[in-house]
């Protein structure tokens, strides 16, 4: 307890340092920023920024990075109650209670409950982290290399149950994810590999251009061949404070929302997405009038917009004491602490605690901030809208570009990052979910080196893997994670979930 | 004649990719389980998306049927000509000419967004791309031809 206290103390010094104000305060408007636009979102965005943040200390890049993530949230939920358009896909389940709001002319209370939920959520991941982190992180100090092998194994098949679609498909992505983080020098005997004698990869595959090229390029591409014009709702926004009814309704359902998606954040391959549709969905079945959902009802903003901004915020936790990234955000802001030569994993909290408290304080400053500054901005997003998609999607083109030049100085990420977006393409015409991949792709360095390590510890001997106990248990929570997908009763039940 | 096409595809694309592998990784050393060298894990993994490939593939042709989306081949190709244009452009011609390159290529994307609009975008983000990126974060871009 007194640590923690100690630990936030310090971390609200480096927080409320005027440089990570400053930062902080800059991310959280980009954030709303690329949540308001559809098209592009925090992946691309904190992509872009990295190497900007080779600069920085690495509590102010990874402040300003989170500031985006969260931030995005935020601006998700503006243009989804407004224009029946979600900004960021873990604000689409918004869409349709906020939207109902504002044809009834609840606008104002709509985004006024999202803020304030929004608020509330992200305060109590911001305890939850406080709490669960530290202790965590000892418990992980233990670890042996097999351990770590399994619990990186037990991660990536987490992420298939909780990936959309074809079960067959998402192991696939991962596996061939995994496949391009081995692409480059050997780590141990520094031979190449699969470089296909291309000086670029030598170093392996950025992931600048990768994560560009796979989620914004790509993605574009999808776009201008669906959209059909933007059509900006007139709604009027009406008054911002909501009225004591909303409050009465909606109070249990944010709390509801911040508690879920504080805990499915933690999951490997969850995150805000996955929190805000849970919530809904919780919401709708605890409600004794379920039949107002889908017409306007006030917990069905309140609840997803709480967790989704909790869930952006606990998917740190595995990160901050694990070294494990549950999702492509976290992978993007693993690779913003590589750069810095700081590698996440559980002593992090020891060694560098300004990191790790600075991030975790600032991320209630960066709420507070959303709060005060949204409200009052939502006249401004609501004109951004305006900003027509012939101007913008050449714009993030260009800004991708850019991005994945200044990672690496060369014309060559440019050539990857084209053919990543060829790729990325044609996997979404094959129906094939890419954002699996990047996980693999992330996590198979990290992988490779604990399974050569715990194998050579053993001198060969594949039981390591079973005999150590923590790595056992892991080792069979993934054998039962396969069990149960293979399982058809409970596939029928994950495609239901997925399909409502 | 498969059902599925998707898949099916989706499928062949796998299976190339693992054979590709393969066909790399051969040279390099394997190394044994007490010490796993350069071509031990990855060989592993081409070998298990080989078998995933295989499995997509068989889906595809017993699974439920489902047809490939179409592909539109113009805004494919200028997004994607777009993004080489300034590959090409960046360190001939300078930042600003493989801007206003890419954005009036991308342009071709959608009929009728190849017109003045287009074209006074094109020179203000460069100029406001060179201006933050190129002076304002000091990247260091060549301005000129």
């Amino acid at each position: 307890m007194e640590q923690v206290f100690d630990g936030l103390l310090l971390g609200a010094g480096v927080a409320l340092q005027p440089t990570n104000l400053l930062y902080c305060f800059l991310g959280v408007l980009l954030g709303t920023l690329v949540g308001v636009l559809p098209g592009i979102g925090p992946v691309p965005t904190i992509a872009l920024l990295l190497p900007v943040t080779y600069g920085l200390p690495p509590s102010t890049a990874l402040i300003t990075a989170a500031g985006i993530y969260y931030g995005a949230q935020y601006g998700g939920s503006t243009t989804s109650i407004l224009c029946n358009l979600p900004g960021e896909a873990s604000s689409l389940i918004t869409c349709i209670d906020g939207h109902g709001m504002a044809r009834k002319g609840e606008a104002g209370a709509a985004l006024a409950i999202a803020a304030v939920g929004s608020f509330v959520a992200g305060t109590a991941a911001t305890v939850a982290i406080a709490f669960v982190g530290p202790p965590l992180a000892k418990v992980a100090s233990a670890f042996s290399a097999a351990d770590y092998f399994s619990l990186i194994l037990l991660g990536l098949i987490g992420s298939v149950v909780l990936a959309r679609g074809s079960v067959v498909k998402a192991i696939a992505m991962i596996v061939l994810g995994a496949l391009f983080g081995m692409v480059g020098a050997d780590p141990t005997s520094v031979q190449e590999r699969l470089t296909f004698g291309i000086p670029a990869l030598q170093d392996g595959i950025g992931f600048v251009p990768i994560a560009m090229g796979l989620f914004g390029i790509a993605e574009i591409m999808v776009n201008i061949e669906r959209a059909t014009g933007r059509t900006m709702l007139g709604a009027t926004i009406g008054r911002l404070w909501p009225s004591r009814e909303h409050w009465r309704r909606s109070w249990r359902a944010i709390l509801r929302g911040s508690g879920i998606g504080t805990v499915l954040g933690v999951l490997p391959g969850g995150g805000a997405v996955l929190a805000s549709f849970a919530a809904y969905l919780a919401e709708k079945r605890v409600s004794r009038t379920p039949e107002r959902f889908g017409t306007g009802a006030v917990e069905g903003v309140a609840a997803p917009e709480s967790a989704n901004n909790a869930a952006a915020q606990s998917s740190f936790i595995p990160l901050l004491t694990l070294g494990i990234p549950a999702n492509p955000v976290m992978a993007l802001m693993l690779a913003i602490l590589l750069i810095q030569n700081i590698v996440p994993g559980p002593a992090l909290v020891t060694t560098r605690p300004d990191v790790f408290w600075g991030v975790i304080a600032s991320m209630w400053v960066g709420n507070l901030m959303l709060l005060v500054l949204n409200l009052p901005l939502i006249g401004l997003w609501v004109r951004l809208l305006g900003v027509p998609y012939r101007y913008l999607f050449p714009a993030i083109l260009v800004f991708c570009c850019i991005g994945a030049y200044s990672t690496g100085g060369n014309v060559s990420e440019i050539w990857i990052m084209l053919a990543f977006a060829a790729f990325g393409y044609a996997l979404l015409k094959l129906k094939f979910e890419p954002a699996p991949m990047l996980l693999g792709y992330v996590l198979a360095p990290l992988m490779e080196e604990h399974f050569r390590r715990a194998l050579g510890l053993s001198h060969g001997d594949f039981s390591v893997f079973v005999t150590s106990p923590i790595s056992a248990v892991f080792l069979a929570l993934c054998a039962a994670l396969i069990a149960a997908l293979a399982w058809p009763a409970w596939r029928r039940r994950r495609e239901t979930a997925f399909r409502e | 004649m498969a059902r599925n096409r998707t898949d099916l595809f989706g499928g062949l694309l796998l299976l190339a990719i693992a054979a590709v592998g393969f066909l790399f990784l051969a040279p390099l050393p394997f190394g044994s389980a007490a010490r796993p060298d350069a071509a031990f894990l990855p060989t592993i993994v081409c070998a298990l998306l080989g078998a995933l490939g295989l499995l997509v593939t068989l889906r595809g042709g017993l699974g439920l049927p489902d047809a490939i989306e179409r592909i539109h081949l113009r805004p494919a190709a200028c997004i994607l000509g777009a993004i080489a244009v300034f590959a090409l452009l960046l360190e001939r011609a300078g930042l600003p000419a493989a801007v206003a390159g890419a954005v009036m290529t991308a342009a071709g994307a959608r009929p009728g967004l190849l017109d003045w609009r287009s074209a006074a975008f094109a020179a203000l983000l460069a100029a406001g791309c060179t201006a933050a990126f190129r002076y304002g974060l000091n990247i260091p871009f060549r301005v000129l031809p």
